[in-house]
């Protein structure tokens, strides 16, 4: 690994009258400038720790994921690869360069180890967080890399959902890693670099950029707007709620043994959801709202209130009808009609391109963190594609995967050890 | 809340197909009423076209508030007629279609299938407010939840037109389907009869059926195996016009501007559907090339534009 971070080597270049570094050192500085309003401390989110960053870590603007397919089956490849990819995060959660020689320093002959086009950018807040998708386990009820019986209950197949239009292209997956980042280059280069490692072991089933992040995971975050143009987290399980993350989104201690690898980890369920927009922009604000069950302006809930105020979903207006509408998407995904069920979304915006027909293919990249998709991912989104107007009228689901996210690594470990050596 | 046609809560998922061609509007013409549905609607049938002029023109000099109610009164007595219209051939086609498809007459079925659905699609969000009929009568394969029984028509579909390594219906299974497809609709029948339609959900079904050719239509995702979607596509647009032109007095009224430009976007969708007008039907939706779908799909979204302002200019 190259030791010194990716401004440092730059500094260096610029001071020493490398030609050539001119070109980079100027957009280096600019991007200086964002790193000093950040201050330099926050540029960086610990990698090393109980549980992996990158769920309750604040929410970054960016997101870069992408799902790999193992194409060895030697378990010993595997694991080697999940070192190298260790050891890479580690540097470039860090801001520095991958390989020993980074991506300048290296023969002049040889391709360099690390692709470069985050040079001169700082960390920006880069997390990575790795998954293991059911495939990963068995396929085809055959058992793989010595996994049989090792996949936890909790890891399901998940079941078709009404009005499902999956693409087999954008689904499943044996490993997934999600890069966030405040610099999309940044999350980006992180994708690009681990797939270029994994080359010969693992290829990209899917990926899916997110140019702006859909909720906030942290109290001291504001609360972004979705692409319906709706504030979107505001009842959100936040980094602050110690109590909720236990119940709701990390795995409990306790359970089987065979899974016990898992604890302090959590299951990453993520939906490709396309949004119909046009159609949308067509609605009118009445109707957007009574969709959502919140206002568009402040995100109150249509009870009454300001943005954090409790939705009261009892409440009625002149016409005796609640003000809240039963099948709003709100009430639909209220914990208080689910069972109490809460969840840490994590979601982004994207816009992939054109759909053929004269219309952007958006939508939102839905990412959500549960201690048991089974309880509390799987019961709700059956109800929303059944009573939620929102998902019936206005998305369709293109993508999906479902992962088992271990808990985090300590200095000289890898991501999911327990699962290989327990 | 400003519920599309009725009750939202009740809606459930995706809407349907379409069908015949028979034109809608001849039939509306036949019901009686409506003398303007007449005319322009009827351009629905891959027949003509040409949309009509508006019949009446609105009152003198009464309060322009008055005036306005009184017209959109009239706009949703006039629909429901059509409503009304519509589901009694529904419901005889219906008829008609499951005792070919419980007697193993797959050919008659066949033929039957895409026509008497038009007259559900036309209607479609009148019947989408009752949230246990639509999914009985009208789900698609994809839109079944696990362990979900399948009923209606999609079922029926997919045994007509089916696709390789596709395990047929037993006869005694094709009786039970049929059956249970004309209990449904006469059930719809009659519970059509006792909603209250106003103006606003005239205007915004008519958005909605819209909204419908572009996600579900355009796209061919509605008739998986039978590839009829221009049916479909055509008894949406034939509702969504016949809406516009009975709220047209109002509309004229209001903002003259706007009806010209929904006559001339209506206009434009027609005249390229009707290029793919064949026989007594339309061309499957396979048969279609790529450019041909694209084309489609922009005069959709050009009408669809001035369509969702519909409702706030006969309301305000
Ligand atoms: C494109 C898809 C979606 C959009 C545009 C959307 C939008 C929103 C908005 C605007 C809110 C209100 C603000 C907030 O509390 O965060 C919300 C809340 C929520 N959504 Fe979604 N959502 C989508 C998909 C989903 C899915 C797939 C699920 C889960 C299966 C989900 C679960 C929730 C939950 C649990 C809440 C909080 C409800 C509460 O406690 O008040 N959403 N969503």
């Amino acid at each position: 690994m190259s030791q010194v971070s990716r401004r440092g080597l730059l500094s260096l270049a610029g001071a020493g009258g490398v030609g050539a570094a001119a070109g980079l050192a100027a957009g280096f500085l600019g991007h200086d400038a964002v790193a000093e309003a950040a201050g330099p401390a926050n540029d960086t989110v610990a990698f090393y720790g109980d549980r992996q960053s990158g769920i309750t870590t604040p929410a970054q603007d960016r997101l870069h994921m992408a799902a790999f397919d193992v194409i060895t089956e030697d378990r010993a490849e595997l694991i080697q690869l999940l070192k190298d990819w260790t050891e890479a995060a580690a540097a470039l959660t860090a801001g520095r360069e991958t390989g020993s020689t980074g991506a300048v320093g290296g023969p002049a002959d040889a391709p360099p180890e690390d692709t470069g086009e985050a040079l001169g950018l700082n960390a920006a807040r880069l997390t990575l967080t790795f998954g293991f998708g059911p495939t990963l386990f068995e396929k085809d009820g055959t058992g793989r890399f010595g996994l049989a019986g090792r996949r936890p209950e909790a890891l399901i197949d998940l079941p078709h959902f009404p009005g499902d239009g999956l693409q087999e292209q954008r689904t499943g997956g044996d490993l997934v890693v999600q890069a966030c980042s405040d610099d999309p280059q940044v999350a980006v280069h992180a994708i690009r670099n681990l797939a270029r490692i994994g080359f010969g072991k693992t290829r990209v089933r899917w990926s899916q950029l997110g140019f702006g992040r859909t909720s906030s995971t942290s109290r001291s975050q504001q609360t972004p707007r979705n692409l319906f143009g709706f504030k979107d987290g505001t009842s959100n399980v936040k980094a602050e709620d110690a109590g909720l993350l236990d119940a709701h989104v990390w795995v409990p201690g306790g359970g089987k043994a065979t899974e016990a690898w898992m604890e302090g980890g959590s299951y990453l369920v993520a939906r490709r959801i396309r949004m119909h927009i046009e159609i949308w922009d067509r609605t009118s604000l009445r109707e957007q709202e009574s969709l959502i069950g919140r206002t568009k302006a402040e995100g109150a809930p249509l009870s009454g209130g300001t943005e954090f105020t409790a939705p009261d979903f009892d409440a009625k207006g002149p016409d005796q009808e609640t003000l809240i509408a039963r099948d709003s998407h709100v009430r639909v995904a209220h914990p208080s009609h689910n069972n109490g069920v809460r969840m840490l979304r994590r979601g982004y915006n994207f816009t992939d391109g054109s759909d053929g027909l004269g219309h952007l293919d958006a939508g939102l990249f839905f990412i959500a963190f549960v201690k048991d998709p089974r309880t509390h991912y799987v019961p709700m989104q059956l109800a929303m594609a059944r009573q939620d107007t929102l998902s019936v009228e206005y998305l369709q689901h293109t993508g999906s995967g479902l992962f088992a996210v271990p808990p985090g690594v300590r200095p000289g470990g890898f991501f999911g050890e327990g699962l290989f050596t327990a | 809340m400003n519920a599309p046609y009725f009750d939202r809560q009740s809606r459930a998922p995706r809407g349907p197909a379409a069908r015949s061609i028979t034109s809608a509007l001849g039939l509306v013409a036949g019901a009686v009423l409506l003398p303007l549905v007449l005319t322009s609607c009827a351009g629905a049938g891959v027949g003509a076209g040409a949309p009509a002029s508006p019949a009446g023109s609105p009152a003198g000099n009464v309060s322009g508030d008055a005036t306005l109610q009184k017209l959109n009164d009239t706009a949703a007595a006039k629909y429901s007629a059509y409503v009304e219209d519509q589901v009694d051939q529904l419901v005889a086609g219906t008829k008609a279609f499951a005792a070919a498809f419980a007697d193993g007459n797959a050919a008659t079925a066949r033929s039957l299938y895409a026509p008497t659905r038009m007259h559900w699609e036309r209607i479609e969000p009148v019947a989408e407010a009752f949230g246990d009929l639509d999914p009985k009568l009208d789900l698609r394969q994809a839109d079944l939840a696990p362990g979900e029984q399948w009923t209606g028509w999609h079922r029926a579909e997919k045994d007509l037109f089916a696709p390789a390594g596709y395990q047929p219906m037993t006869t005694s299974e094709r009786a039970v389907l049929a059956k249970q497809l004309v209990a449904d609709t006469e059930d719809l029948r009659r519970r059509t009869r006792t909603v209250t339609l106003t103006a606003d959900k005239l205007g915004n079904g008519a958005k909605e059926l819209l909204d419908e050719v572009a996600t579900g239509k355009v796209t061919g995702e509605e008739e998986t195996w039978s590839h009829t979607d221009l049916w479909d596509f055509q008894a949406n647009v034939d509702g969504a016009r016949t809406a516009f032109e009975i709220l047209r007095p109002a509309l004229q009224q209001n903002n003259a501007g706007l009806a010209t430009e929904l006559d001339s976007k209506f206009a434009a969708l027609q005249t390229e559907l009707k290029k793919h007008a064949k026989g007594d039907g339309f061309a499957y939706y396979g048969e279609l090339t790529p450019v041909q779908v694209q084309k489609l799909a922009a005069l959709v979204d050009a009408l669809g534009e001035p369509l969702s302002r519909l409702t706030s200019a006969v309301v305000q």
